[in-house]
């Protein structure tokens, strides 16, 4: 690949890239992250659509959080068994609200960590009413325990 | 606990990007492309196990080959260590910073604190050279970053024992030791050697039939049936594109590491005194192009959800194309380093 045809301008995602140089030795560029620059609004709008269609489905009971994340982070229900140290069936199983209420606290705790959310959030949907609202969630040394922190603008 | 001076550079990969810096750090200048090709990185492999929505591949060998190879063709010394816990782990991982060792770790990207969300995945086979620690965090260096990184302790914990495919179970290593007087020529050359043989021979003629370019043909062969196996158009799209990152934007120089091996031809040519390895660094080059052309059409169809049983078999019979080329490409290569 020629140099110039690899340029592509977009700081906020760089990568390395081989390219022939004009003299036509080959060699590393820095430069912009192609995917990232032109489809990373397909990405987000993605996201929204498993958002918008789990959210309801959590609201009425059809799913756990277990479901919602799974999706999310397009991950199988094999993965996240091995990550929580549970078996499949049991990742099955809390995939209704009521499988998901005989799991206990601890194990909630390491499908939480799996995810990268608080143990808080997989009990609740954290919906700002207000659009300049900034919501924060901070951990504390307790591993049950994190704060919320809700303001207005950037924080 | 103060920062070791360590240069931090952006690499095309990880483990490469990582294994060039950590010698530089020991006085031994050896590129990231040379890396690649003396390791015999280059490869294809199809994978498709119970832990993925979707079948994927990869363009390089196993995580870790890169350093065992290396080290073994050019005999540096690696000291290897992995855990039962955290807190030994960490406790470790710190003495080694208080003696002034940058030391590599292997985590799960999902844990990296300072990357963008678009690019949190749980892989648990991503390095990192971990060179000081400041209020209660590690300072990082990660090839994928302009710049050095901070992580907290309870995510690099968490990173260092992800659990499913390639636990890192707390490993960590650093160079125990380097050639006295540096790379002798003679060694450096037979090594090139060796790396090209091998990744020609993995390429070509290893037979198992998701390696190498059988499974470049095995995993075009697959993507007609994704459409039973995504619950949506959404997610199909999202695995059409990912072809995209995994040839491109995952850690591969472009390409599919295509590009970094032209290069590493380039300089074996020179080293070998062996004009026509520039000539094979011109074809695989080329063959790289044909690789992005790919990528950037799955880009494409995948977003614009174009993604019929015509595009999809265009898909396959792009790849079946790739194969070709590169069956042709390493039978030549390898009969060069016979």
């Amino acid at each position: 690949m020629k140099e110039n045809d690899a340029r592509v301008d977009y700081d906020e995602h760089q990568v390395l890239l081989y390219v022939e140089k004009a003299d036509g030795s080959y060699g590393p560029l820095q430069t912009g992250a192609y995917l990232t620059k032109n489809y990373v609004d397909d990405f987000f709008q993605k996201r929204q659509n498993i958002e918008t269609e789990c959210t309801g489905r959590l609201r009425k009971g059809d799913i756990s959080p277990v479901v919602y994340y799974m999706l999310l982070y397009n991950m199988t229900p094999a993965d996240i068994a091995m990550r929580v140290g549970i078996s499949k069936g049991k990742v099955i199983k809390h995939q209704t609200p009521a499988g998901f209420a005989k799991a206990p606290v601890e194990v909630v705790k390491r499908y939480a960590d799996v995810f990268g959310v608080s143990v808080a959030n997989m009990f609740q949907l954290i919906v700002p009413k207000e659009k300049n609202l900034t919501v924060t969630s901070r951990k504390t040394a307790n591993p049950y325990l994190s704060v919320l922190e809700i303001g207005r603008g950037n924080q | 606990m103060s920062q070791i001076p360590f240069e931090h550079k952006m690499a095309a990969h990880c483990e490469s990007g990582m294994l060039s810096a950590l010698l530089k750090h020991r006085g031994l200048v050896i590129s990231e492309p040379m890396v690649l090709g003396i390791s015999g990185a280059i490869f294809f492999v199809f994978v498709k196990t119970p832990y993925m929505v979707f079948p994927v591949f990869d363009m390089r060998n196993m995580p870790g080959q890169m350093r065992k190879n290396l080290g073994k063709r050019l005999d540096i010394k690696y000291a290897v260590q992995k855990f039962g816990s955290a807190e030994k782990a960490r406790a470790s991982l710190e003495a080694l910073l208080d003696k002034g060792i940058p030391t590599t770790v292997q985590v799960d990207m999902f844990y990296m604190d300072y990357i963008p969300s678009y690019m949190r995945v749980h892989f648990n086979a991503h390095f990192i050279v971990v060179v000081g620690k400041e209020n209660g965090g590690f300072l990082v260096s990660d090839c994928y970053y302009p710049s050095l990184s901070m992580i907290a302790q309870d995510s690099l914990d968490k990173a260092r024992f992800a659990k499913s495919d390639f636990a890192p179970k707390g490993f960590q290593f650093y160079i125990a030791s380097v050639p006295e007087g540096g790379l002798r020529e003679d060694t450096l050359k037979k090594a090139v050697v060796q790396g090209i043989r091998q990744a020609s021979f993995n390429m070509v003629k290893l037979p198992v039939p998701f390696i190498g370019v059988k499974g470049m043909r095995r995993f075009a062969d697959s993507i007609p049936a994704w459409p039973k196996i995504a619950r949506n158009m959404d997610a199909l799209s999202h695995a059409i594109m990912s072809i995209h990152i995994t040839l491109e934007e995952r850690g591969t120089g472009g390409g599919g590491f295509r590009f970094m091996y032209a290069s590493f031809l380039q300089e074996a040519a020179t080293l070998l005194n062996r004009p026509e390895l520039s000539d094979m660094s011109k074809k695989i080059m080329a063959i790289g192009d044909r690789w992005r052309e790919l990528s950037l059409f799955v880009a494409r169809v995948g977003k614009d959800r174009d993604l019929g049983d015509g595009r999809l078999q265009e898909i396959r019979r792009m790849i079946y194309a790739r194969a070709d080329e590169e069956e042709a490409f390493f039978k030549t290569l390898l009969s060069m380093v016979k």
